[in-house]
């Protein structure tokens, strides 16, 4: 039974499950996710690949290859085959969104290739703190803002403070005026898997969505999961559901409800389209809950 | 708005029931406190107080009173009506155990006495990043592993071990009565409680910091919720309940138990005695899993 596949399979349907976003519901769907890799072609070298049950970008430029996330091993494998389908130039940067292992697994292949990683600079305190042997370390990190270019092809490395995590990288694609955000928004999803929004920052969020709104000119964003492309307004209207979700349970402990009465009491019927509202809003609004509580 | 999807298959098989909605304390919970006074003698000049199910201590010197977490700011009123039943002495100091609100709210009153509010280092980033205007800012902080507070011929050891609950927790001990003040870290005779999510623990730094604590010399720890007095096992239990729910987490998810599954696998006959144990268990579980999915 343990053939590379199934667990493969195993490992695409725990990340699904625990990771703040579920997969979503287009791509190939198995009940353990997509299996193998999934690319689409945005267009102007830009490229997003699905597979490990996550998702992720890679850019060519005259010069190279920048890469985003590598998932994980057998992903990173697959990401450098459809890499290879459509490029021979050299892999010259990965990028990884975040520190969270469903998605940063796998580096050590790109650097075999050549590939120099980087992040934002808090998750260098989480990688060395937590060391996994499938999480290849970073080369290089950078603070607010960093541009790559591989060539007439660049990427804007942008933080914009805490979020779904506290170093959550918003990649933005100028040339294509697209930016790929890694579980911090799920489009027109509520927070999903467990509803337990792991590792977030409950309000920072709304403001670090607010920044990324103001300062940069996108009109699309790619998402970390499910995918491939959603409006800018997929951005927005999560800003508004966690803005919403914490005013309406704010709401509640003003009101003197019972704390082990306000999950169930929250309803934001505005936002009852929402992929998991019926299933997680509960559970979100006991994270926010928790948020008011403790401040975490 | 996209209309309402059904979950993706993958979704089906995640722990859906993982949040109760009829948790009644949502701070880091323990056997609720309820008999007893609310002050309690530990020694000469050494108290205990506890209101909102949140517990503190006071030192009581020649030259003044160390006070330590005010709780809130109702709590923080009725907090220092004790101290004055004992004591006309002036309040020197108010230390924070670490940043949470259901802690460190309501240290006004002290500061309008003259009191020096103290914390560790570490705490400022959250104060500044995320103010709350009923927690008032450390006048001091200290960096590194211990700072002694002295005053009027007493000491307080502040010890900090690092990242485990939050980065910014300090254990007090109070040699002359050979206790410690231990906050959140654990909470005595139970699993983790209040909502059961583990809230903002790493829980690999956590067993290695309550390793740290136990070799330290004390009798008995005043816990931050539940009783004044548990003796120093109750932090070996703890540290030994998260070791073997690690171990099991870890165990279910390489035998390949489907990853929905996995949480309402995990039994630990040796800790069912615990308070909570059969409410928390799973929930407790499922923040494991998520460690292992996303280091975090
Ligand atoms: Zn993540
Ligand atoms: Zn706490």
């Amino acid at each position: 039974m343990k053939t590379p596949s199934l667990i493969l399979s195993l490992s695409l349907a725990v990340a699904g499950c625990s990771t703040t976003q579920e997969p979503a519901s287009s791509g190939p769907a198995t009940p353990f996710g997509s299996l193998g890799a999934m690319t689409t072609n945005i267009g102007d070298g830009l490229y997003t690949v699905s597979a490990g049950g996550a998702r992720t970008v890679f850019l060519v430029g005259d010069e190279g290859v920048l890469v985003g996330d590598p998932i994980s091993t057998p992903a990173a494998e697959q990401i450098l085959g459809e890499i290879r389908k459509v490029t021979n130039k050299p892999i010259r940067y990965v990028v990884y969104s975040h520190s969270h292992w469903d998605h940063i697994r796998g580096g050590q292949v790109f650097k075999e290739e050549g590939a120099e990683i980087w992040s934002q600079e808090n998750c260098l305190a989480h990688i060395y703190r937590n060391p996994n042997p499938e999480v290849a370390y970073p080369d290089r990190s950078y603070t607010q803002k960093q541009v790559l270019d591989v060539g007439n092809a660049t990427v804007e490395l942008l933080y914009h403070g805490p979020n779904h995590s506290d170093c959550s990288t918003h990649m933005y694609f100028p040339n294509h005026k697209i930016v790929h955000i890694v579980d911090t928004v799920q489009p027109y999803a509520v927070s999903g898997a467990g509803g337990r929004m792991n590792d977030s920052y409950p309000k920072l969020f709304v403001d670090s969505l607010q920044m990324l709104e103001d300062e940069v000119p996108f009109e699309r964003m790619i998402p970390g999961h499910g995918g491939p492309i959603a409006p800018r307004d997929a951005v927005i209207n999560r800003r508004k559901y966690q803005q919403a979700l914490l005013d309406a349970v704010k709401a509640e402990i003003d009101k003197g409800t019972p704390f082990g009465k306000i999950p169930d009491a929250v309803s934001l019927p505005k936002f009852k389209d929402l992929r998991g509202y019926d299933q997680y809003l509960a559970a979100n609004a006991q994270r926010i809950l928790i948020y008011y509580t403790i401040g975490w | 708005m996209r209309p309402h999807q059904t979950m993706a298959g993958a979704m089906a098989l995640c722990i859906v029931a993982f949040f109760s909605p009829h948790s009644a304390a949502i701070a880091q919970g323990a056997p609720p406190y309820f008999g007893g006074p609310k002050t309690v003698k530990l020694g000469d000049g050494i108290y205990s107080f506890t209101k909102q199910n949140a517990r503190n201590i006071f030192i009581v010197t020649d030259e003044g009173v160390i006070a330590t977490d005010p709780i809130s700011p109702d709590a923080a009123a009725d907090y220092m009506a004790e101290i004055r039943k004992v004591t006309d002495k002036p309040v020197k100091y108010l230390v924070y155990s670490h940043q949470h609100w259901d802690h460190v709210r309501g240290g006004q009153i002290f500061k309008d006495a003259g009191a020096t509010v103290l914390s560790h280092q570490a705490c400022m980033t959250y104060f500044h990043r995320d103010p709350n205007p009923d927690v008032v800012l450390p006048d001091q902080t200290f960096e590194g592993p211990r700072f002694d507070l002295e005053l009027g011929g007493k000491t307080l050891e502040l010890y900090h071990f690092g990242r485990n609950h939050g980065d910014c927790l300090i254990v007090m001990r109070i040699p002359e009565i050979n206790a410690i003040f231990l906050v959140d870290l654990v909470t005595p005779y139970g699993v983790s409680g209040g909502s059961g999510l583990i809230n903002d623990f790493y829980p690999t730094d956590w067993i290695r910091s309550l390793k740290e604590i136990e070799a330290m010399e004390f009798d008995y720890m005043i816990g931050g919720h539940g009783p004044p007095k548990a003796p120093h096992w109750a932090v070996t239990e703890r540290r030994e309940y998260l070791e073997a729910l690690m171990v099991a987490v870890k165990s279910e998810m390489d035998s390949g138990t489907t990853p929905g599954d996995i949480a309402g696998a995990i039994r630990l006959p040796k800790f069912q005695h615990l308070w909570n144990y059969d409410r928390l268990l799973a929930r407790n579980a499922e923040r494991i899993r998520a460690y292992y999915i996303l280091g975090w």
